[in-house]
């Protein structure tokens, strides 16, 4: 069963290889619906919305708002500050938190409805488990940073999220003729595989933050490993990275 | 892909040093009611976008449009987390492995990748260049 629809303006991808009551599927985007009506930024009447504006206050705040901002100040504090919820003006911007909550979430309750073998893919980030439908682990492509036509690396999960940061707005900046003179070290991509999808999207919005030394970052953290591109096109991955690489 | 992503691109491609590689996976998502034919006029000037949501933060698009055609697009906004640069003691860490990133042809099931900036990005210059149009 495969279904891929646009959820907080991205497409969210649900494919189960177990054979599921029909509902499970609508049972996992109205999950994601929730959350946007919750979470989004641009809704005026969002839960965080109403907190951004004083019309909620913290002790008034749901469970979920409250697990993410918890995440949040975790995350704030493992990536030494890299990562900050808390905007320059003041507002609340838990969105770096929200994504890869959301596709672990989807995949908990999928696994709770009885299914081993799936993956739900929120934008990118992806939580895969069991078995694809040839019993395989899940094959999963590294988009390239330069050519959206191409991957650059294939490797097997199961079990695991992966998640990818990266953007062009970042690399428009690498090509700035104005600055030409500066040297091209800048990161592209960074893709991080962990023992979930919303540890794995933590630390990879937290490591490419750090620019060059988010992939050491990564290194340090125990169970979780790192593929990063720069600008050159050169790619510095962990030392446990190469176990989960196909090709 | 909407008609002014594809015109966009066109134009886009013809800036000077400015890849967009990305964007040609850009679902019309976004108001899919904005669209402009590739004969549009545009008016010059410097035009701003709407801001849109990244979900790892906002991006808000500049396009300057000059004798008709966009001569520079830049971002005003974008999502950056960083603060102060730091840097960690390597000599305590392994040496990573290093590779050149090549094109690769297995079979996959699905992709990893940031799409989120480049689809907040397109939108907002869908703005400017409406904005150009009036």
């Amino acid at each position: 069963m495969h279904d891929m629809r646009i959820v907080m303006g991205m497409p969210v991808t649900v494919d189960i290889v177990d054979a599921v009551g029909p509902s499970l599927i609508d049972d996992i985007f109205d999950y994601f619906h929730g959350v946007d009506q919750r979470f989004s930024l641009y809704k005026d009447d969002s839960e965080i919305s109403a907190f951004n504006l004083g019309e909620v206050r913290v002790h008034e705040l749901s469970h979920d708002m409250k697990e993410v901002f918890s995440l949040a100040e975790i995350t704030k504090d493992q990536s030494h500050g890299f990562f900050d919820m808390r905007k320059a003006d003041g507002q609340v911007d838990p969105s770096g938190i929200v994504k890869g909550w959301a596709i672990r979430n989807a995949a908990h309750i999928i696994a709770a409805r009885g299914a081993k073998n799936f993956y739900v893919d929120a934008g990118g980030d992806i939580q895969a488990e069991g078995k694809n439908a040839d019993g395989e682990n899940w094959r999963v492509g590294i988009r390239s940073p330069f050519n959206d036509q191409d991957v650059i690396k294939v490797v097997s999960l199961s079990g695991q999220g992966i998640a990818t940061s990266g953007t062009y707005v970042r690399g428009q900046h690498i090509y700035n003729p104005h600055a030409a003179s500066k040297e091209i070290t800048d990161i592209v991509s960074l893709s991080v595989i962990g023992p979930d999808v919303l540890e794995a999207d933590r630390f990879a919005t937290a490591a490419f933050a750090m620019g060059q030394d988010g992939i050491y970052f990564i290194e340090e953290k125990l169970g979780f490993e790192g593929y990063m591109v720069n600008a050159k096109g050169i790619a510095t991955m962990t030392t446990g990275f190469g176990a989960y690489v196909i090709s | 892909m909407t008609i002014l992503s594809r015109f966009a691109l066109v134009l886009l491609s013809s800036v000077a040093g400015f890849t967009f590689a990305q964007a040609a996976s850009v679902a019309p998502i976004v108001d899919p009611n904005v669209q402009l034919a590739a004969s549009t006029v545009l008016h010059d000037g410097v035009f701003v976008g709407g801001n849109y949501d990244a979900y790892y933060g906002t991006v808000q698009v500049q396009a300057t449009v000059q004798g008709g055609q966009i001569v520079g697009v830049k971002a005003v906004k974008f999502p950056n987390h960083s603060g102060e640069s730091r840097s960690i003691n390597r000599q305590a860490l392994p040496m990573l492995l290093q590779e050149v990133v090549s094109a690769q042809s297995s079979r996959i099931n699905m992709i990893s990748g940031a799409t989120l900036t480049s689809r907040a990005y397109i939108a907002s210059l869908r703005d400017a260049l409406k904005q150009s149009n009036k």
